[in-house]
């Protein structure tokens, strides 16, 4: 068997990763050890934050739709209870978003769902 | 009307006519047109929901069949050598919307066609503009 020299590869290894940690903070960025698992925990938040992040944005949009909708009189719980009522199927996404960008769509649903809650 | 809110794929999207956006991946070839599912009509302060959408429809393309950016799938789990990272891309079709309309009858097919040859230089000239757009509304609210 032919000797592999390690040089070459184990400084390209550690350039590679020293390289996905940059901007780190203290010897994050500077230490091959630290920057190691640096990267390794970033990848995992990354990871997880990605899922949480789709329960975020969800409770912020039933902030948003919450505040809307007492605007218009409807607590949010309302609210939903008469869209569903209503059959109309908007997500929360949609919903804040018009709340947000176009306040006249918006009553006009909050008004549909009141039709359809009897209120 | 100025836009229209459709669900495709379980997620619900805002769209202009003219205007590009990245989807899940479709069951569609690529340069075919479809119909989405229309849940609101709405702009010039007024909208329509419901039984209010009979007769209307979204006609869009699509574009292409993309590879979304590369995205790191990280796990560890410590003291047990628990270690992966994969990579993964994740598979999409851009989707042009040409056309928001009354539903044309049968006959008067040639004439929703020249609707939709209009809408295209629109969005080719605003494509970039969108994208700007797109990604800067991503920062501050992302999907």
């Amino acid at each position: 068997m032919p000797r592999v020299k390690r040089s070459v590869h184990a400084r390209k290894k550690r350039r590679k990763l020293l390289g996905e940690a940059k901007g780190y903070f203290g010897q994050g960025h500077v230490s091959y050890r630290k920057a190691k698992e640096q990267v390794m925990k970033a990848d995992v938040s990354a990871y997880r934050d990605r899922k949480r992040r789709k329960r975020v944005f969800r409770r912020l949009w039933i902030i948003r739709i919450n505040a809307a909708a007492r605007q218009e009189g409807l607590s949010y719980n309302q609210f939903v209870s008469g869209l569903r009522k209503a059959e109309i199927d908007l997500d929360r996404k949609v919903l804040a978003d018009l709340a947000v960008n176009d306040p006249a769509a918006f009553s006009l649903i909050a008004a549909k769902a009141k039709a359809a809650l009897g209120v | 009307m100025t836009y229209a809110i459709i669900a495709l794929g379980g997620k619900q999207y805002r769209v202009r006519e003219g205007e590009r956006l990245l989807v899940d991946r479709l069951p569609y070839d690529e340069g075919k047109t479809f119909h989405a599912d229309i849940l609101l009509l709405g702009g010039d302060g007024d909208a329509r929901v419901g039984g209010d959408l009979k007769g209307e429809q979204v006609t869009a393309r699509v574009a292409a069949h993309v590879l979304g950016e590369k995205v790191i799938v990280g796990k560890h789990k410590r003291r047990t050598g628990y270690r992966r990272r994969n990579g993964h891309r994740s598979r999409l079709s851009q989707i042009e919307i040409q056309s928001i309309a009354k539903k044309a009858a049968r006959s008067s097919t040639t004439k929703k066609t020249e609707t939709a040859k209009k809408a295209e230089p629109a969005a080719k000239s605003g494509s970039g503009a969108a994208t700007a757009k797109k990604t800067s509304k991503k920062a501050e609210e992302k999907k």
